[in-house]
């Protein structure tokens, strides 16, 4: 039997490996209700249980200390003001105000004194948080979003329509956000952890469930020249790039392949021509896959036998030849009843 | 007509501005406002609403012309409400409760005000309560349920069994979208209506109000 690294690797190099690996992607609700069934007391543990070949790492800020404001809202660590929102099954932290909102200018952007900063970071203590997962595991760097983050700090349709009539504006918002990802990469492998951590996951959501959220000369001219000086330097540490983003993008894969990326996520199903088999006989020999089982009717709302036949699915189309690892299409949100979550881990599952 | 075309154009181009000067020069050149509005704004807002949905144009080029479409609409308003120029209808716009992500919903009201429909929107997180307060309270023809998060789309069963339960499910046309939503959906909670993109829903709700006239 191949290691988890063995087995990744073997994937991603487009080879078969002996059985398809997976990844566990949830939210913590979730995590404790797994906790419980298996009777284990951390999220490490579920991953043991479920046989996950890789898993995140994050680097934690040095400052351990949260802004928190009467009303329970607190700053994330973009500098963004959030606060919790429950729901029936989850919560989760939505903003509740764009900190650079007002800016009329690029001076006014200048003279934020929150932009993240890459040098408030633990790196001393990073590789020692880290060690005891990578022999287990393949681990993935989580960093950023660029374009998302952006988004965050100027409040959404402002920062649209700043796209369309003043793009000065996001390029300098998702230009200082470039910068510090770069670094905070640059710190991390300038450090031990270095040798531990194959690969960088990076994100930017540039599609909803049926289009594009902006043009694809938007696009291209300013979302895709971030990433693409993000990548360069991420390829010239010689690391493998897991790039995400939801809903329908079939037709700007070509493009993202081009960032360039090695493995999409997360192949959401029921977004838009999101067909896989056409998709790997397309792009299957440039681009290693993530993701795949849809949390928005299968795993939520299917029987476990519709859970089982969907993972079998997407290994055989997308695993042909390795290149996929098999999870959720995002993270498992908590309407997910548990006897799915273990349908699609069985292990039987992820033999050919 | 040369005005009513150039208002057009900067419209769909997003110039606010221009916009709001050019109405009202057309206002001082003696057109009436209502034909500004049905003449000008709503049609090259329906122009913007169909590149949307034919994935021509984007959420950065609907925001910017609703905006427009705004300041135009905003130097006619005083002088709309003298002139025989009334609301098509009235929505109720909403993003189900525990849910926060609005830009499906504000897309579906910036579409529907394109329709010259009223849109009272109610924000993000709203309970199945305050979607009937809002519909008697304005008289509306249309509830609009958005939700993004699987976790969040049972909240439209809700709305329909709260509007069934006060007796008010006849009154009312409810319509549920969101990326989670799909037709069998609505089938299964009794809602009246599943669209998949804004402009759908804006030209759903725009051609039941008129049946409804008629």
């Amino acid at each position: 039997m191949m290691t988890s690294h063995e087995r990744v690797f073997t994937a991603l190099e487009h080879r078969t490996p002996d059985r398809c690996p997976v990844d566990v992607w949830t939210t913590p609700e979730v995590d404790q209700r797994l906790e419980q069934y298996f009777g284990v007391n951390t999220p490490q543990e579920i991953l043991d249980k479920l046989e996950s070949d890789l898993q995140f790492v994050h680097v934690r800020p040095l400052r351990q200390e949260v802004i928190r404001f009467d009303d329970g809202s607190f700053l994330d660590r973009n500098g963004v003001r959030v606060k919790n929102v429950s729901n029936e099954f989850n919560t989760y932290q939505e903003r509740m105000e764009a900190p650079l909102a007002g800016a009329q200018c690029v001076a006014d952007l200048e003279a934020w004194d929150m932009w993240p900063d890459a040098d408030a970071l633990d790196y001393e203590h990073f590789v020692e948080q880290i060690a005891p997962y990578a022999e287990k595991r393949v681990l993935k760097l989580f960093t950023g979003g660029i374009f998302e983050t952006a988004i965050s700090m100027r409040g959404y349709e402002q920062f649209m329509m700043d796209m369309a009539l003043q793009p000065e504006i996001p390029n300098y918002i998702m230009g200082r956000i470039t910068d510090y990802l770069i670094k905070m990469v640059q710190n991390v492998c300038k450090t031990p952890a270095n040798d531990l951590i194959p690969i960088i996951y990076t994100y930017d959501d540039i599609a909803a469930q049926n289009t594009l959220l902006c043009s694809p000369a938007m696009l291209n001219e300013m979302v895709y020249p971030c990433h693409r000086r993000y990548n360069a330097e991420i390829k010239k540490l010689n690391k493998i790039i897991l790039f995400h983003s939801c809903g329908a993008v079939y037709d700007e894969i070509a493009n993202l392949r081009d960032l360039p990326i090695d493995v999409l996520n997360p192949l959401q199903p029921r977004a838009k021509d999101m067909d896989f088999q056409k998709i790997k006989d397309i792009y299957g020999k440039q681009l290693s896959f993530h993701g795949g089982i849809c949390i928005q009717e299968t795993l939520p709302h299917g029987t476990p036998d519709q859970v089982r036949e969907e993972v079998r699915r997407a290994i055989r189309i997308l695993g042909k030849d390795g290149g996929y690892i098999m999870t959720s299409a995002h993270h498992m949100q908590n309407d997910i009843p548990t006897e799915n979550i273990l349908a699609m881990y069985e292990t039987e599952l992820r033999y050919q | 007509m040369q005005l009513f075309e150039t208002i057009q154009a900067q419209l769909t181009a997003g110039q606010a501005d221009a916009v709001a000067q050019l109405v009202q020069q057309a206002l001082d050149e003696g057109n009436s406002p209502k034909d500004i509005l049905e003449g000008a704004l709503l049609p090259a807002m329906d122009v913007v609403g169909e590149k949307f949905k034919n994935n021509q144009v984007f959420l950065p080029e609907v925001l910017i012309a609703a905006r427009a479409m705004n300041a135009g609409t905003n130097v006619l308003r005083p002088l709309l409400v003298g002139e025989n120029a009334e609301s098509k209808g009235v929505a109720v716009a909403g993003t189900v409760k525990g849910d926060m992500h609005d830009i499906g919903k504000n897309l579906v009201r910036m579409l529907m005000e394109g329709k010259g429909i009223t849109v009272v929107d109610l924000g993000a997180n709203v309970a199945p309560e305050k979607y009937l307060a809002a519909v008697k309270e304005h008289n509306a023809d249309i509830v609009v349920c958005s939700a993004l998060l699987s976790t969040t789309m049972g909240e439209m069963k809700n709305v329909v069994d709260l509007f069934e339960r006060e007796g008010m499910r006849d009154k009312v046309k409810i319509m549920v979208g969101g990326a989670p939503v799909t037709q069998e959906f609505c089938d299964e909670i009794g809602a009246d209506a599943y669209t998949p993109d804004a402009a759908s829903a804006a030209n759903w709700a725009a051609e039941y109000l008129e049946s409804k006239k008629a």
